[in-house]
């Protein structure tokens, strides 16, 4: 019993160890740079931004985890191809006006992207639901792999552009708050950020809507709570498999579309999305949809924050320090206390 | 550890009885809420063979997780030859000389069954990756002796002839009986074993009883967790019977047999088993 | 079951074919090199590079393939001896070194065990924590660490290139020097061929041994149930560190040999696609196989070089993509039919088509089965 008691001690004096150093440094980076309390609202916007990319992403995984117990970690090449796909189609149809010409090429994003998730449950996953999961984990990596490998032979190396939807050109809208006064900095946001906020909060209603109303969502949240009472039920787990796939990849596509304007879309893109959204996932717990929204944002500007007190290349060094701080001392995410206790 | 004061705590603490090997006292184990042992008191007496039986849901299964350091009780304390047990990793209560076999059978399938038997001699071995890797004289011999002692427990389970084969092509029957002879290499102090006659035919239930008496006769001690009323009733010295998490009664088969508490707790589920 | 002598014969074998290829590159009969006799298509250097990579997967196959604990993130170290090697061999004074010691033969020698201490020490720090996670969590930790030191690398631990230059940030370090013993340096290629082979050959003898006793088998029943192996006496968590901890010594003496035979590192083989590229390696070879390693290794390799060469009568102007998309396709379809890895799955079917062979024949001969 004390021996016990030790232990949770020690762990205990460890997490408050980090917790303190991290603040420490934090702060002490901070004060070295210098910033006026609107850079960090500047920063933290625009982590914003980019965390509610990841948010979409984090769904994706949070579906597909929820039906299959798989970690699908090509998940980011869905959002890389959504903008990628809408990027080329976007070119194609130069000669149309605005409006049509983005609307097809974001119809044409999510509708390849869901086919390519779709073969990819069918030809990968599919064969292979009994194997183990670490045969699971290496074959979704090669899936990225591939997929990568397939755009880098359509796309190149080049970085591309989508033009904003509000302009319909590749320079965007730019809202200008305060900084009227004389040596004041104004709050920038563009106007893509608006677009982006409002398609997830469309998407995530529509979402929710789906998952509670609807007899075909209903199925697959029944199938994540519990695939042989589901069965029974008659819902196959196979069809419900699929469907989680194809919507992981919708999903990611409309998030890689949205974002297209805000940054420069590339080949590689999607590593680095997959990554943050599955720490986005994590730090809500892996089978919680809200919370992993919500870990998405968090994430985001955190990491935005940091990157802006340290310097812009530490960005992934950040978000991975959380993702291992998460896995070490709160696995089962940032909003669930009970501690699930392994039945033997 | 070697010297201790004797002192008011430690003369509380010595065993009340010098033969008691395992003693259980007042442990709760909590799941979320729900009480799956609730201050199950029992000892364990060197050489006894005790059964522990129950309707389903009982809680004996939790029992012996508790007992072999799986679960870390709620509440209350388990001691192997007076000294606690709680807190322990299941390695370490292995290594004070518990060992376990499993209702579903864990065996290292892709492993040969001489190998599963040397695992089980983990904990009395000590050859180190560096030793192992240049092969030094003491890890060679240390290996040789572990063979050895493999194919004698192998022998004495009455399956010298399968050393070699993959444990998991094994009939069911006789992966049952490697888990014994596994759980053994660790030379316990005390065998538990979980339902070990559960989907067996009847010349492997015989088999088995012949090797569990054989043990008994050799002096191991063993707790073992069977539905099968006749053969718990057959083998064992004392019966605990739990019901809802709480030992409800505890003695001699003979006296369990007629006690109105456990025919109660029986007659839910299937009264009629109870010889 | 296996052959009792197989693994000696096996090593007999790649040690001669090692040493055949060697002696052919260094005599060359009849004036072709080694590379003439693949038509060019492979080079000389590949075989010392397989070699190298042998030492890392021998390593990950110990983790993956025994322990069945997954690493993403093996690179990294990997890369830690690479740079260590590289920054310590070119520049000691960085670390209040004394400068002189460049000059010394025997330095870069301390600095690759220094190196394997430093990064096993590492390993061990980190392995204590990150492996009590398991499956997907700790795939997702492993590859979070490898990418973080990735960074490190790339970024020069955070200090301007222009103040302190440590790692070279991406352009990376040049002019490490070759190794040498005394008076007689390891260089030309030929003779860093044969030492890397030997070194290569004594890792696998080396983890033969570990895999095939009483830790090896720990590892085993871990991967099996950890819950049966905990109950048992092993101490998995224990274990695991150690098999983590020496998979990534063998990493880092690689990444040291590797420094030495480029003579410059940068940071993108260390990045999160190098870790990949490992991992590929291990599965192709087989997981729990020591000699599923060089089998792996040289696949890949070859392949390589082999789709670099003749890639574009296939696809006209084609490149690096398809070789991704190639190796990306062949780990789901191993992944998919041979989860136990080409070599081993190779194998283990021909065992059980020779004991379906013994077993007709154990038929029609029931009383010699039964003398036995």
């Amino acid at each position: 019993m004390q021996k016990l008691l030790q232990s949770q001690t020690a762990r205990r004096i460890a997490q408050i160890a980090l917790v303190t150093v991290l603040v420490g440094l934090t702060i002490y980076f901070a004060a070295q740079k210098n910033y006026r309390p609107v850079q960090y609202v500047q920063l933290a916007l625009d982590g914003l931004r980019g965390g509610t990319i990841y948010a979409l992403v984090a769904l994706g995984f949070v579906t597909v985890f929820n039906v299959t117990g798989i970690i699908n970690f090509a998940q980011g090449a869905f959002a890389m191809l959504g903008a990628m796909i809408a990027v080329s189609v976007n070119i194609a149809l130069a000669d149309l006006p605005g409006v049509p010409r983005l609307l097809l090429a974001g119809l044409a994003a999510v509708l390849i992207t869901t086919l390519v998730g779709v073969i990819m449950e069918r030809v990968t996953i599919f064969p292979a639901r009994d194997a183990e999961p670490l045969t699971l984990i290496i074959i979704t990596v090669g899936v990225f792999i591939v997929l990568q490998g397939i755009a880098l032979l359509i796309w190149g190396t080049d970085s591309y552009s989508l033009d904003s939807f509000t302009t319909f050109e590749t320079s965007d809208h730019i809202i200008r708050l305060g900084g009227e006064a004389e040596g004041a900095i104004p709050l920038i946001i563009r106007s893509q950020s608006f677009w982006i906020w409002g398609t997830a909060a469309v998407l995530m209603a529509g979402l929710w809507f789906f998952f509670e109303r609807t007899m075909i969502g209903r199925a697959l949240k029944a199938c994540s709570d519990n695939r042989q009472a589901a069965a029974l039920m008659g819902i196959s787990p196979e069809r419900m498999s699929m469907l989680s796939f194809a919507l992981a990849a919708a999903v990611g596509a409309i998030g890689g579309f949205v974002l297209a304007p805000a940054t420069r879309p590339i080949y590689d893109m999607g590593l680095s999305l997959g990554l943050k959204g599955f720490i986005a996932a994590i730090i809500g717990g892996l089978v919680n949809p809200a919370a992993a929204v919500v870990g998405g944002l968090m994430l985001g500007v955190i990491e935005n924050l940091g990157a802006g007190i340290t310097r812009a290349g530490f960005k992934d060094v950040i978000a991975f320090l959380i993702l291992i701080l998460m896995l070490l001392f709160r696995p089962q995410g940032l909003f669930t206390r009970q501690q699930r206790v392994e039945k033997v | 550890m070697s010297v201790t004061l004797p002192d008011e705590q430690t003369r509380q603490a010595a065993p009340p009885r010098a033969e008691t090997l395992l003693s259980v006292e007042n442990v709760d184990m909590v799941f979320g809420g729900l009480k799956a042992l609730n201050e199950v008191t029992t000892q364990i007496l060197h050489g006894q063979i005790k059964g522990i039986i129950g309707p389903n849901g009982a809680g004996k299964s939790t029992l012996f997780n508790v007992v072999t350091g799986i679960y870390t009780p709620t509440n209350g304390d388990v001691c192997l030859n007076a000294e606690s047990l709680v807190g322990l990793k299941p390695n370490e209560i292995a290594e004070r000389g518990i060992a376990r076999t499993f209702q579903t059978i864990r065996l290292f399938g892709d492993m040969s069954v001489l190998e599963n038997v040397m695992v089980g001699q983990h904990v009395r071995t000590r050859t180190t990756f560096l030793a192992a890797a240049l092969r030094l004289p003491a890890a060679r011999r240390e290996e040789r002796a572990m063979r050895e002692r493999a194919h004698e427990l192998l022998a004495l389970c009455g399956i010298p002839d399968k050393a070699d084969t993959l444990a998991g092509n094994l009939p069911f029957g006789q992966q049952r009986i490697v888990e014994i002879a596994r759980a053994l290499a660790t030379d316990p102090k005390l065998l538990v074993l979980d339902e070990p006659a559960s989907g067996l035919t009847g010349v492997e239930r015989d088999e088995l009883v012949a090797l569990i008496r054989r043990l008994r006769d050799d002096g191991m001690t063993i707790v073992l967790v069977e539905h099968d009323m006749q053969l718990v009733m057959n083998l064992v010295d004392e019966v605990l019977v739990l019901d809802y998490g709480r030992a409800i009664a505890e003695g001699p088969p003979d006296q369990i047999k007629t006690d109105p508490a456990v025919i109660a707790a029986y007659l839910g589920e299937d009264a009629g088993s109870l010889v | 079951m296996a052959n009792k002598y197989g693994d000696v014969i096996g090593v007999a074998v790649l040690a001669v074919a090692v040493l055949l290829i060697g002696l052919f590159q260094v005599f060359q009969p009849g004036g072709a090199t080694f590379g003439d006799l693949t038509g060019g298509i492979v080079t000389f250097s590949t075989m010392v590079r397989i070699g190298i990579l042998t030492i890392v997967i021998v390593g990950l196959n110990m983790l993956m393939g025994y322990a069945g604990q997954i690493s993403l993130g093996q690179a990294a170290f990997y890369g830690m001896g690479a740079y260590a090697s590289a920054v310590f061999s070119t520049r000691p004074e960085l670390f209040g070194l004394p400068e002189s010691l460049v000059a010394m033969w025997w330095w870069p020698w301390v600095v690759i065990l220094a190196a394997m201490g430093f990064t096993g020490l590492f390993a061990y720090l980190v392995g204590r924590p990150i492996l009590r996670l398991k499956g997907h969590y700790l795939a997702m930790a492993t590859l979070g660490l490898g990418i973080m030191v990735y960074i490190l690398f790339r970024e020069n631990f955070g200090f301007r290139t222009t103040e302190t230059n440590i790692t070279g940030g991406y352009d990376g370090l040049f002019d490490v020097p070759r190794l040498a013993i005394g008076g007689f340096s390891l260089w030309p290629v030929e003779r860093y061929y044969f030492f890397v082979w030997a070194i290569a050959l004594i890792v696998i003898v080396l983890a033969m041994n570990m895999v095939k006793s009483r830790p090896g088998r720990a590892l085993r029943a871990i991967h099996s149930s950890e819950i049966a192996a905990e109950t048992m006496g092993v101490d998995t968590a224990s274990f695991k560190v150690q098999v983590f901890v020496i998979s990534a010594v063998f990493a880092s003496l690689a990444g040291s040999l590797y420094a030495h035979f480029q003579a410059a590192v940068s940071p993108a083989p260390f990045s999160f696609e190098g870790s990949l590229d490992l991992v590929v390696m291990a599965a192709v070879g087989g997981m729990a196989s020591v000699w599923g390693a060089p089998f792996g290794v040289a696949t890949i390799l070859v392949l390589e070089d082999l789709l670099r060469a003749r890639l574009d009568l296939i696809f006209e102007g084609a490149s690096g993509e398809i070789e991704v998309i190639v190796f990306g396709g062949l780990l789901v379809l191993i992944m998919i039919f041979m989860p136990e890895g080409v070599f081993v799955g190779i194998r283990n079917r021909i065992n059980a088509w020779r004991e379906e062979r013994a077993g007709a024949a154990g038929d029609a001969l029931p009383e010699q089965g039964a003398a036995k």
